[in-house]
């Protein structure tokens, strides 16, 4: 698989958030302010990358039957890590514990994110280090794209602030809170499917009208 | 027997990335170790702590998150209690750090970590302060009303800290 293939993948095509559906849960909890999402976004990209790396240099030795047990130990290692790096820089800046108090029990549950086991089992297993190692990186690619988006959005419209930055005084509660995630969220679905539709039908007939030309030439 | 063999490396499998996994986390963790913040004790009572080990008690009302010795002026020795206490009705739990004298019992200083009260409303700290010079093991247990605000719940919930703190420092600590 090529990398550009790997990468429209990860990005667009089988986008984690609006074309699989999956971390729902933590989507919707933490797109309430940008660097949270962003936050999250990074921790996951950085289990995703280590999971589906060591997972791919695995696969010959990991006995099929056992492959579940390995995959979710190897995961809560990276996770681990992850929490341990976090506390780590939460005691020493104070951006780092609002994104760690913000992820809260989140943090521990990237263990069990659908995304991680779906790209393990889906991918990881049966590619080369490399391609699994890119797929890791563009599939948390797409993920942190859509949450800090969301979060860009719900914190602008909720809270009126950018980034922690106050714009204006501007606020629709409602964006804020756990329902307007999911309004933003169904939004943002609409939007994508949307633009994919869009951009398909547009190659579509632009490969007819070449085609139809070319008869026509051959005519 | 191949059924056999294929169980087996199952286990040693697992047993290899098992060992592999808890070795790596096991040097992270000394790399990364964070002690725990004692600012909240000298937030209470300037001194200089100590983080001290949590005694494994069971307690009806929270749980102990931290337990620090130290040193005050004039030499006296205290004991820092940081407890969490269970949440109590809408309100949230509070944590609460408590620095008591060892020699007396009495409470010297108390520094309201978090306040967990029932939205919109927030907790009177200094309401907290009134505890100061009471004794940990009789007087805030017999009375505790001296804590009560506007708000029910989290009057309790604050109650609740506090009240893990008296119960860990009874079993503990007290003569």
């Amino acid at each position: 698989m090529k990398t550009k293939e790997i990468m429209i993948n990860g990005i667009v095509r089988q986008n984690p958030v609006l074309k699989l559906v999956l971390g729902t849960c933590s989507v919707l909890a933490l797109s309430g302010h940008a660097v949270n999402g962003l936050g999250m976004g990074i921790a996951v990209t950085f289990v995703l990358l280590c999971s589906n790396v060591m997972i791919s240099l695995l696969r010959n030795i990991i006995p099929d039957k056992v492959r579940i047990p390995a995959y979710t130990m190897l995961i809560a290692t990276f996770v681990t890590i992850v929490k341990m790096v976090l506390t780590y820089l939460a005691s020493m800046s104070e951006v780092a514990l609002g994104i760690y108090n913000a992820m809260g029990v989140f943090l521990p549950l990237i263990v069990v994110n659908c995304i991680i086991l779906a790209r393990a089992e889906s991918f990881a297993s049966q590619n080369p280090v490399l391609p699994s190692a890119l797929d890791g990186i563009f599939q948390g690619l797409g993920y942190t794209l859509v949450l800090t988006l969301m979060g860009v959005v719900r914190e602008l419209l909720g809270y009126g602030s950018f980034f922690g930055v106050k714009l204006w005084e501007f606020q629709i509660g409602f964006i804020a809170s756990p329902a307007g995630a999911f309004l933003t969220y169904a939004i943002f679905i609409a939007l994508f499917t949307y633009a994919i539709d869009k951009i398909a039908r547009i190659q579509k007939e632009k490969a007819l009208s070449k085609q139809s030309s070319e008869v026509k030439e051959a005519i | 027997m191949k059924n056999k063999n294929s169980a087996a490396r199952c286990i040693v499998v697992l047993l290899v990335i098992a060992i592999v996994c808890v070795a790596t986390l096991g040097v992270l963790n000394d790399v990364l170790y964070v002690a725990p913040d004692m600012s909240a004790f000298s937030k209470a009572m300037q001194g200089k702590y100590e983080e001290a080990s949590t005694e494994k008690v069971t307690l009806t009302s929270g749980k102990i998150e931290l337990v620090a010795t130290g040193d005050i002026s004039f030499g006296r020795k205290v004991v820092g209690i940081m407890a969490l206490g269970n949440k109590f009705g809408k309100s949230d739990s509070f944590s609460i750090a408590v620095v008591i004298n060892l020699e007396n019992d009495t409470v010297v200083g108390v520094y309201q970590v978090k306040d967990g009260s029932t939205g919109g409303y927030t907790y009177d700290e200094t309401i907290l302060q009134s505890l100061v010079g009471k004794s940990i093991t009789s007087d805030f247990i017999d009375n505790s009303n001296f804590l009560t605000t506007g708000a029910t719940n989290s009057s309790n919930a604050a109650k609740l800290a506090l009240q893990a703190v008296a119960e860990y420092y009874s079993i503990v600590f007290a003569k």
